[in-house]
């Protein structure tokens, strides 16, 4: 799977970007006749927005009657079923939006209107209401509305899911493959220099996040803008986290979503994001000030939270652009096809991946549904989701074998994330695809028998093995 | 019949409460890896002494078995061989300390690789391999001094950030504030105290500072969680001094709320 084990690929379609959207518009072009590329510059999938952010699949984002909003509402009644088959945590926990001031109040009446317009379900509740649903509430909450469709699901299990079933299904998957040229062919086609390979395409897909400006600008397309929106999160233990089951969303304000608090599917919770436009993809940094305020937002919404119950900070870019959401040809390269979304990347994924193939189809792909193809993953069970251990220790006595101790991630979890079909090959990557190293002792217990497995799986010693999929534990 | 009273960690801590308990009524000792004494070691004379006494005293033990839930009354153990439930009369808590974390610390800024718990440290160290060119280790816990001296054993600068370290070439006082910065690997820590703002290059950094207790079974982390006893004191540090901390703690626990009911 190395760039330097694929110096010449020729495909109907080349897929730039391993993010949701990426993976998912692969994964779906996999189960068809097509013939299909996807070109990573990061050594892992999920490596940039993907990553980080909130594991929210969102049932309402508006505005109403944007195509976006029309592929959240065509992928949401979906999920439970998708990721039953891609073997992804998901749960549909419903959310509370929560007004703690008559100002915040009269804001819910157009934001109730608006969800509403956008075909999405919602009620409004007395304050008493939105304390029976999630008791820890604030009892300065003087109403709420009600979002039984909202739901969290694990947005990095689903990214490395969508690229396991494109791998199963035949997609060549180049790891650390940044593109740096796209030249037209005499016939049409493109020629993409990404890391070593070289790959030729009918159709390529831009779905390179915040980079996708300089993709287009690459393939001789439009002059796009895009630039990273900074998103900081606090994450909570879940020792703690365990007594919420909705989503508690503060009061949308015309500027901004705010600061949620997002149960996720591990159990611990989300505090985040905020909003910074800045004009550096690769910088990721914390600071405490932002830090602070997320914590102490969230505190506003749910009082019991306390900086202690903290056991990580990251932060993420999202891709912001004057287009929020772009999911179209190109005007000037026309076998160039954009795909990225600011935020809502996981939420319209499904269904923007059928859309693309409608797209594709209409401009003459020609592809087919292949017969026997896979639309689904060997279910991939979880030590801490079982109801019954015992059932999965007799299938195979690693599961017994608890390596994680704070998230009671198995060996046999492990195992199964550095054989897949897209291998974890770091520390970090073994994190993304089973949760291992992210409790609340952060790898303290564990992050040397994770590393040890690592270095065995890909070959690397004590010093050489990857924290990252960008670095190495030593020097 | 009178359920057990369970002990997890099989350490000086677990060992202590144990040679306690165990007189009183049935004790289970458990712990996830498959031998006693925890991070003292097994084969010391102490800790020798220590799971004579407790196995003498009528205590099992399920060593390589994992707790993985506390419901109040029973507790979700398992390993390789199967699962089960195991009721208890009481769960105590002796899993012993780990390093403060980012997080603990309010460290902000990147996330690089080449940021690692001292626990992680050790272990890496122990294959022989210099790691680093320059380290920081930082905070004064009990693996502090031992991460140094390996990578100074195998030619790494070591830089202390720590208010009384003397095992380090150069040493910073505990800051206000610091930050990480480095984007692939880290490349250097910003310390923010009263004296100003410093920045140390480096190429490693080992967080070895303020035990915190290490608690991973579910219904068992919070404060007041039902029916658990945490023994997991921050002082003293050595095998003997935690054994007889932890009897102190089990004899304490008996004085104030009394024998296990009989089910």
């Amino acid at each position: 799977m190395s760039a330097r084990a694929a110096p010449a690929v020729e495909v109907d379609v080349a897929v730039i970007g391993g993010g949701v959207l990426g993976t998912a518009v692969a994964a779906r072009l996999s189960r068809t006749t097509a013939s299909v590329c996807l070109l990573e510059a990061e050594n892992d999938v999920c490596e940039g927005a993907s990553k980080g952010n909130a594991g929210v699949a969102v049932a309402y984002y508006g505005p109403p009657g944007t195509p976006e909003t029309a592929l959240i509402n065509a992928s949401n009644p979906g999920w439970e079923d998708l990721c039953r088959r891609l073997s992804v945590p998901y749960r549909r926990t419903g959310a509370v939006m929560v007004a703690l001031d008559d100002d915040e109040a009269a804001r819910l009446e157009p934001t109730l209107e608006e969800i509403r317009a956008c075909g999405v379900r919602a009620e409004p509740l007395a304050p008493h209401q939105v304390r029976d649903l999630e008791p820890l509430v604030s009892d300065r909450c003087v109403a709420g509305l009600l979002m039984p469709d909202e739901g969290v699901i694990d947005p990095m299990a689903l990214t490395v899911a969508y690229a396991s079933l494109a791998a199963v299904n035949g997609v060549t998957i180049l790891l650390g493959s940044r593109v740096s040229a796209i030249t037209a062919t005499g016939d049409g086609r493109s020629r993409i220099i990404a890391g070593a390979a070289a790959v030729t395409a009918r159709f390529v897909i831009n779905a390179a996040g915040v980079s996708a400006g300089r993709i287009s600008r690459l393939a001789g397309g439009e002059p796009l803008d895009y630039w990273p929106r900074k998103g900081q999160y606090a994450v909570l233990d879940r020792a703690f986290a365990q007594r919420l089951s909705h989503i508690v969303f503060s009061t949308h304000t015309a500027a901004t979503k705010g600061v949620n608090v997002v149960p996720t599917t591990h159990g611990s919770a989300l505090l985040g994001p905020t909003a910074a436009d800045h004009d550096d993809p690769g910088d990721t940094s914390t600071d405490p000030e932002t830090i602070e305020s997320v914590i102490r937002s969230a505190a506003r919404l749910v009082p019991a939270i306390r900086p202690e119950h903290v056991i990580k900070h990251f932060a993420a870019n999202r891709p912001a652009s004057d287009e929020q959401h772009r999911l179209r040809f190109d005007a000037r390269t026309a076998s160039l096809l954009h795909c990225t979304n600011r935020s809502a990347g996981v939420s319209i994924s499904p269904a923007a991946a059928d859309h693309v193939l409608e797209l594709l189809t209409a401009a003459g792909l020609g592809a087919s549904p292949r017969p026997g193809a896979a639309d689904a993953l060997p279910p991939a069970p979880r030590l801490r989701a079982g109801a019954d251990p015992g059932q999965l220790i007799r299938r195979d006595p690693l599961f017994g074998q608890v390596v994680c101790a704070c998230e009671h991630v198995s060996a046999a979890e492990i195992n199964r994330a550095l054989e897949g079909p897209v291998p974890a090959i770091s520390v970090d990557g073994v994190r993304k695809r089973t949760g291992a190293a992210y409790g609340r002792c952060q790898g303290s217990l564990c992050m040397a028998g994770i590393s040890f497995m690592t270095a065995m799986h890909t070959g690397a010693g004590p010093a050489t093995v990857r924290q990252t999929a960008r670095g190495t534990v030593g020097s | 019949m009178t359920a057990p009273f369970a002990v997890v960690g099989a350490g000086p801590s677990g060992l202590g409460c144990a040679a306690v308990l165990a007189a009183e009524g049935p004790v289970v000792l458990i712990d996830r890896i498959p031998v006693p004494g925890g991070t003292a070691g097994w084969d010391g004379r102490e800790i020798r002494g220590y799971v004579t006494t407790v196995r003498r005293l009528g205590a099992r033990m399920r060593l390589g078995e994992t707790a993985l839930r506390w419901d109040g009354r029973r507790l979700l153990l398992v390993s390789p061989g199967g699962a089960g439930w195991l009721d208890a009369a009481g769960l105590f808590v002796a899993c012993g300390l780990r390093p403060a974390t980012l997080a603990d610390w309010r460290v902000t800024g990147d996330r690089p690789a080449g940021v690692i718990p001292a626990t992680v440290a050790e272990h890496l160290l122990q294959a022989g391999v210099r790691l680093w060119s320059t380290v920081v280790v930082a905070g004064d816990g009990p693996w502090a001094a031992s991460v140094a001296r390996s990578a100074r054993r195998l030619g790494t600068r070591v830089i202390a950030v720590s208010d009384h370290a003397d095992w380090a070439d150069e040493r910073h006082p505990r800051p206000k504030q610091w930050s990480i910065t480095g984007r692939d690997r880290v490349t250097g820590i910003r310390l923010e105290g009263e004296a100003g703002v410093t920045e140390l290059a480096c190429d490693g950094v080992v967080l070895a500072g303020d035990p915190a207790p290490a608690r991973n079974i579910d219904g068992a982390v919070l404060p007041g969680a039902a029916g658990v006893t945490f023994v997991q004191p921050l002082t003293p540090l050595d095998p003997a001094g935690r054994f007889d901390a932890a009897r102190d703690a089990a004899h304490r626990w008996l004085r104030t709320t009394g024998k296990a009911d009989p089910q």
